[in-house]
């Protein structure tokens, strides 16, 4: 062979060496195992923590009978989220916002919302006042389960029930952030 | 007609007579090619059964209907998502459009914050012709532009039907974020990556709803598997007429409007 291919062998070996070398190294092992991408980024993204618990686990503590939840509103949609609420629940609270501006969230005339949605006018209609003081929307106060023991532990039905005073206590400051006032 | 020839008698000369067989038998060829063609074709057609046009890779295949004909525009969905992905502010995996629809023709949009306080009632009603609440979000579709530009393979499609970013994998040349013809991706400013909805993997993987779906009030939004006949899902897109946005990309977009106008497609 001439030198000089013998010298560009060499050369081009070498690269090809070190392309699969680097490439071995650099590529992850679980890339490619279902296509063009890396396999164990599914369990990567899986790992994040819930933030907003589903509507299930207010029903094992709480009792379910407002008139939103009764037209399919879940919890967590006025009381924000509430994985650490069921984690911690002496010590980490929900939101309780009842200011006027946190029910005309959803319920403040708006030309674009369609008409059979209930909405007020919210200049005109007792301005003064906080909704929720003709609306009731907690008939019924009373969580279902004792205070104290772990969700989901004890009957539904508990007639030992305490009233959830202490998360209901700070309804009258705006907890929520970005709700305009 | 001479005088020799007697009336009734045959005047045609052989090479009329040839001409006109040829003629004829042309004629009737084509009359019997024609009719068989015909009868093949409608014999195809009664014979043609109902065939599946389309399938679904696997038995797990996630999407999203949204309902713009129930959408209050509340919000809670914008406010939900930002809280339960950690988006940066002044970014949004999913907002909220309002579209008011002028006497005057003129079309206006807006989303203030992505629609996460809810919008102003600053138009008179009187000047409008029509409005409503338009949800976006990513479309995950089957043939996805983000997945084909990028060059790492950093995002991809996962075998529940979900296209996902690889945020250990991306090297943040944002070339999925100019693909996307539906502006649903952004550069996550906190991790330096591509971000995008992810249909809240974490969640639905777990057996709960994307955290938009459960604390919409008004179920404008619907999640499920497209691939089960009995889900909410099917039922839905099967029982409305629904539509993607700009089908005429061929991204393969899924997810499913129901009540999408001129104006917002």
């Amino acid at each position: 062979m001439a030198p000089q291919a013998t010298r560009i062998s060499i050369v081009f070996g070498c690269l090809i060496f070190a392309f699969v070398g680097i490439r071995s190294v650099t590529v992850p092992e679980s890339f490619g195992k279902q296509g063009h991408w890396r396999f164990t980024s599914l369990a990567d993204i899986s790992k994040h923590e819930a933030k907003f618990e589903g509507k299930q686990a207010c029903i094992d503590c709480h009792a379910n009978n407002t008139p939103h939840t009764a037209k399919g509103v879940s919890c967590e949609t006025c009381h924000g989220p509430g994985a650490a609420h069921t984690k911690e629940f002496d010590t980490s609270k929900v939101v309780v916002n009842n200011t006027r501006a946190f029910c005309g969230t959803c319920h403040a005339m708006n030309a674009a919302r369609r008409a059979s949605f209930p909405q007020v006018d919210m200049t005109d209609h007792h301005p003064a006042q906080r909704c929720t003081e003709c609306h009731k929307i907690h008939p019924e106060d009373a969580p279902t389960a004792a205070a104290g023991t772990k969700p989901g532990t004890v009957p539904k039905a508990d007639a030992s029930a305490k009233p959830t005073t202490e998360v209901l206590s700070k309804a009258a400051e705006p907890t929520k952030p970005g709700v305009k006032k | 007609m001479t005088p020799e020839e007697k009336p009734g008698e045959n005047t045609m000369t052989r090479t009329d007579f040839l001409a006109s067989a040829a003629k004829s038998a042309v004629l009737i060829g084509l009359g019997a090619g024609g009719y068989a063609s015909f009868n093949s074709l409608t014999s195809k057609l009664a014979k043609r059964k109902l065939t599946p046009v389309r399938g679904y890779p696997n038995s797990t295949w996630y999407s999203m209907a949204i309902d713009i004909t129930t959408c209050i525009g509340c919000g809670k969905c914008v406010e939900a998502c930002c809280t339960e992905n950690d988006v940066p502010p002044e970014h949004f995996r999913t907002w909220v459009e309002r579209y008011v629809v002028k006497n005057n023709g003129e079309v206006l949009i807006d989303s203030p914050e992505g629609g996460k306080n809810g919008f102003p009632d600053d138009i008179p009603e009187s000047d409008i012709a029509k409005s409503f609440f338009m949800p976006k979000m990513c479309n995950h579709c089957d043939e996805s532009p983000c997945i084909q530009v990028c060059p790492v393979g950093a995002t991809f499609l996962s075998p529940e039907g979900v296209v996902l970013v690889d945020y250990e994998y991306c090297i943040g040349c944002c070339y999925c974020i100019q693909s996307c013809p539906y502006g649903s991706r952004f550069w996550n400013p906190k991790r330096h990556t591509a971000d995008k909805c992810t249909l809240c993997y974490h969640r639905i993987t777990k057996g709960k709803l994307p955290a938009c779906v459960e604390v919409c009030p008004v179920k404008a939004r619907i999640f499920g598997n497209l691939a089960d006949p009995n889900s909410e899902i099917s039922k839905f897109c099967r029982d409305n007429a629904v539509m993607t946005l700009k089908p005429h990309l061929k991204t393969g977009a899924k997810v499913f409007y129901k009540g999408l106008t001129k104006e917002a497609v």
